[in-house]
């Protein structure tokens, strides 16, 4: 069982004040009888003395007055029982070797009371003698006082003991409530207080009421809670500023890998290069961009390739296609990967039909002012790929396979500003897009292969005628 | 010189003797009162009664107050022989029993006769008894009709 600081608290006050109303419910009533026993029989005996000093003085002084005023004295008490005067004589046996005392009363009051000088006291009674020599009379003053008064007395000492007992008993719960009550309140509110601040809260604070050891207490919590809130401010801070890097980071990494790629290698340290059965792999390429970018300034140049190179950045992300890389005035990117899908050649050759458009719109804006156009070349091919991360710096997302040499020899023999597809695109697309044979061309390192212009989606054909 | 020296030894021995003749002659009481409630005429049987502690009041309602020379002088013992007819222990006891009753009040003993007779002049109620009195101012007391007793 355990127990709370404010019945800790109640308890040792209780028992404090227990032991305290027992001391005045048996041990102070105990004391206070002896005390009226002693002093009662002290009373008697002070009586005693002083009658038999009367008595004395009386039979040796002829002067009564002292004995008649002992005696109005006790003759007026209540508790009187009988005086009386008992007189001793020593009787000799008949060999006059010993001798025996003998008692005999001489007078008592009130007369009518038979005493006996030997009596002893009982409970009832109290008995007290004093003995008086005089040359006339030897004897001794008894006297007789009732213990009523003592019972009396005892009562109310008891009853008074009792009382008091109950109202120091009273009185110590009412003080111990109050006092477990001052300790126990706050402490309950600041183990509240500790509890919601361990959940979180940290605008908790403590009223501080008493200026002791709690009261300080209470002070410190407020602080540390102070200190923890303004700490906890800072860490949030902080982790903003961190998370705000981390995604600035995150989209630099998207920049150059791809997501599922990126996110491979952040959590194992390294991404596995992967196959691929079928991805369409996009080239495009600025018909004599050697010839163009003699003209420009490098600056000019550059800005002119950020331009173009940004526009196509736009398009392929509508088609989710990967971007791969750009060589000089080559961009390549790639359908179908890093995330398998079964429409990458259809993205492709859309995404390839708006490079065009976008390329014919931005050159005649070129031609607007007075400036020269870029005309690009396209190829695209379908195929499988083997793509993943090489190097241990500066991370580069890049694919391998034939499709990429064949997409590459495709844009090499594309035209300007047409789209050439292998005749394994074409399989795919033909259906729904409109396209032309070339006939068998040789490219390098692969021969002769057919080749397809793509002229566009069967219902816009004229568009691109 | 016999004859003077014989003279001087009866002188010596009437000398002696003159105290005794002259005690023996002079055993008459006096009872003296206050002037107040005390009667000017009682009888010996109401004296032994008043000296007894019997009467504790006089007529008038005022409290008897006795005064006896102390019974260890002559006239104190002679009175306690004579009024009482006890030894002066006997009296001592007979009036510490009636005190101790609560029955009386005791007499007021004296050792000198002006002390006995201031008192019984200053004390209502006050009677005593004395071989003769010195203080002619108080009131005698006649028993039976006599000034003695």
């Amino acid at each position: 069982m355990v127990l709370s600081v404010q019945s800790k608290i109640l308890l040792t006050v209780l028992s404090i004040v227990l032991m305290f109303a027992l001391f005045i419910l048996f041990y102070y009533p105990a004391r206070q009888e002896r005390y009226l026993l002693e002093n009662y029989n002290t009373e008697i005996e002070n009586y005693a003395n002083t009658v038999a000093l009367g008595v004395k003085i009386a039979l040796t002084e002829e002067n009564f007055e002292g004995v008649e005023m002992a005696l109005n004295f006790v003759r007026d008490d209540s508790r009187l029982q009988f005086v009386s005067i008992i007189l001793t004589d020593s009787v000799w046996n008949n060999d006059h070797t010993d001798y025996a005392i003998e008692k005999s009363v001489f007078k008592t009051y009130p007369e009518n009371i038979e005493v006996d000088p030997y009596a002893e006291s009982n409970d009832n009674f109290i008995n007290k003698s004093t003995p008086f020599l005089t040359p006339m009379m030897n004897g001794e003053i008894m006297l007789s006082f009732s213990t009523s008064e003592i019972k009396k007395g005892r009562t109310q000492i008891r009853i008074a003991s009792a009382v008091a007992s109950f109202v120091v008993f009273v009185i110590g719960l009412f003080i111990g409530y109050l006092l477990a009550r001052r300790i126990s309140v706050p402490v309950l509110a600041l183990r509240d207080a500790a509890n919601k601040v361990g959940e979180g809260d940290l605008t908790q604070s403590v009223k501080n009421k008493s200026r002791d050891e709690i009261g300080e207490l209470g002070v410190a919590f407020n602080k540390m809670v102070r200190d923890l809130s303004s700490a906890r401010k800072e860490i949030d801070q902080r982790r903003k500023e961190l998370m705000n890097e981390k995604r600035k980071s995150d989209e630099l990494l998207l920049n150059i890998l791809p997501s599922e790629t990126a996110e491979e290698l952040k959590r194992t340290g390294k991404a596995k290069a992967k196959h691929y059965d079928s991805v369409t792999v996009l080239f495009t390429d600025f018909k004599d961009f050697t010839a163009i970018s003699e003209k420009m300034s490098a600056n000019e140049l550059v800005n002119e390739l950020h331009h173009c190179f940004s526009m196509f950045d736009n398009i392929i992300r509508k088609y989710n296609i990967e971007k791969i890389k750009t060589i000089g005035d080559s961009y390549m990117c790639v359908a179908g990967l890093p995330v398998k899908n079964t429409t990458h050649p259809f993205d492709a050759v859309n995404a390839a039909l708006e490079i065009i458009d976008c390329i014919i719109t931005y050159n005649k804006e070129r031609e607007a002012i007075g400036a020269s156009g870029f005309d690009v070349r396209i190829g695209i091919h379908t195929g499988p790929v083997v793509a993943g991360i090489v190097g241990v710096n500066k991370f580069a997302y890049d694919i391998w396979g034939s499709t990429v040499n064949t997409a590459s020899r495709l844009e090499n023999a594309s035209e300007a500003n047409k789209v050439n597809i292998s005749e394994s695109l074409y399989n795919i697309i033909k259906d729904k897009y409109d396209c032309s044979l070339r006939g068998k061309i040789d490219v390098k390192g692969l021969g002769e292969i057919p080749m397809y212009f793509l002229n566009g989606i069967k219902k816009l054909t004229k568009k691109l005628n | 010189m016999k004859r003077i020296l014989y003279i001087f030894i009866l002188s010596l021995f009437i000398g002696l003797l003159l105290p005794w003749s002259v005690n023996a002659q002079d055993e008459q009481l006096v009872v003296i009162g206050n002037a107040v409630s005390v009667p000017s005429e009682i009888d010996m049987n109401l004296l032994k009664s008043v000296f007894k502690g019997e009467k504790l009041r006089w007529n008038d309602g005022s409290i008897v107050n006795i005064a006896l020379m102390k019974t260890s002088t002559p006239i104190g013992s002679y009175t306690s022989n004579k009024i009482y007819n006890m030894t002066g222990n006997e009296l001592n006891k007979y009036f510490l029993a009636l005190v101790f009753q609560g029955k009386v009040k005791a007499p007021t003993f004296f050792n000198s006769v002006n002390e006995l007779e201031a008192y019984v002049a200053q004390t209502p109620g006050a009677i005593g008894v004395l071989q003769k009195v010195n203080d002619t101012l108080l009131k005698i007391i006649l028993v039976d009709g006599k000034k003695q007793i």
